[in-house]
């Protein structure tokens, strides 16, 4: 079984306005976990950025840190355009709102490839009524 | 024996722990307001490490973190004007921060060099117990450092014995569940607190921080332990009156009485 991590890329990983942090982090303590998170040498956090309020954090589960370090996951990033888009999409095509950080994983379902027995499960994480007053400014 | 246990050999009521942020107002005025404090009769210095995500810090210090990285403060900075302070007082000296920074920095290089510049104690709020116990430990009290873990009035009695069997020092009683900053009074639920706390007869001394900012709560906070810490009080006088000497002696004044 192949597990995906998709993480926020806001606005392009080095953009300078981004979240994915399993490439722009190094290891460090931030609120009592030890994971991977944007740092500056000095140990200062740096700002993150995503357009969803979820994922603009500098950091990342310390679970998902260790199943992407260790290689058993596989990390890609989905801009803030991306996963709009993919929102959009599913909202009009089946009447379920996604939330912005689930956006991020359906929009990846374009850019991976699959063999058509492949078996796909996908996490929906939450619901975009929430998000609203983002998708209607970029309706 | 270091010079905070030193300290509370000879004194144990009363004791004034005073908390600045490194490199605030001005990115040099840490040796100015070291010197500042013991001239006006402060007991022990606690210099905070200016952090971009101060977990246990309230507004006032969290605005004069930012501050002081603005002004570009950073640890190494803050080593090599702390090795030039101690060449002019023996004034105990504690380095308080988050456990990130000294994981960058290099654990073993960090405390190594936090004793090789004359500082006496750390305060690392969220250092586990159990990694400090099983990782630090040894090294830490071989460099003869001491360290200072926080209890709340919501740590368990089982971890209130653990701490006092790890600490050095003294003990930090954080007086609320809150994070730093002044307020008005202490209430009779803290004084409650503070009563049980005496009541298990610690091996350590301590000193109750968070929310102690004036001439009253510091006697409030000395009647039930050996003495207090301030931090975000001074650091608003530092705000409002950036002439260090002039402040300090004015804040510690209004503070003793």
């Amino acid at each position: 079984m192949r597990l995906i991590a998709v993480e926020a890329a806001g606005e392009g990983i080095h953009s300078g306005k981004s979240a994915a942090t399993s490439v722009l982090g190094t290891k460090g303590v931030i609120h009592g976990s030890r994971t991977l998170l944007m740092q500056t040498a000095d140990g200062q956090i740096v700002e993150p950025h995503s357009i969803s309020a979820g994922l603009d954090y500098p950091g990342i589960g310390p679970l998902h840190a260790h199943l992407i370090s260790s290689g058993r996951a596989e990390a890609i990033s989905i801009t803030d355009e991306e996963s709009l888009e993919a929102a959009l999409f599913l909202s009009r095509r089946e009447g379920i709102i996604p939330a912005l950080e689930s956006a991020h994983a359906l929009s990846a379902l374009r850019v991976m490839k699959y063999e058509p027995t492949d078996v796909l499960v996908l996490c929906l994480s939450g619901r975009g009524d929430k998000d609203l007053a983002t998708y209607m400014k970029h309706l | 024996m270091n010079r905070i246990e030193q300290l509370f050999q000879r004194k144990d009521k009363n004791v004034l722990n005073i908390y600045f942020t490194a490199g605030y107002p001005g990115l040099n005025d840490t040796e100015d307001i070291i010197l500042s404090l013991e001239k006006a009769g402060v007991d022990l210095v606690e210099v905070g490490m200016p952090y971009s995500d101060p977990l246990a810090d309230g507004p006032t210090i969290q605005e004069s973190g930012t501050a002081a990285l603005e002004n570009g403060m950073t640890l190494q900075l803050l080593f090599e004007q702390l090795a030039a302070v101690r060449k002019k007082t023996e004034m105990p000296l504690i380095m308080m921060g988050y456990f990130n920074q000294v994981m960058q920095y290099g654990e073993k290089a960090f405390f190594e060099k936090v004793a090789e510049v004359g500082v006496d104690g750390l305060i690392l709020p969220d250092l586990p117990l159990f990694e400090y116990e099983n990782h630090y430990k040894d090294l830490v009290e071989s460099l003869g450092l001491a360290v200072s873990f926080l209890i709340t009035p919501q740590t368990e009695p089982e971890r209130i014995r653990k701490i006092d069997d790890l600490t050095h020092g003294f003990i930090y009683m954080v007086s609320s569940s809150s994070i730093t900053g002044a307020k008005s009074e202490i209430t009779d639920t803290q004084i409650a607190y503070f009563n049980r706390i005496n009541d298990m007869h610690l091996k350590h001394k301590r000193l109750i921080g968070f929310g102690i900012s004036n001439q009253q709560t510091f006697e409030t906070a000395c009647q039930y332990a050996n003495g207090a810490i301030i931090g975000s009080a001074y650091i608003k006088a530092l705000k409002n009156n950036p002439n260090v000497a002039e402040c300090t002696a004015e804040f510690v004044k209004m503070v003793k009485g």
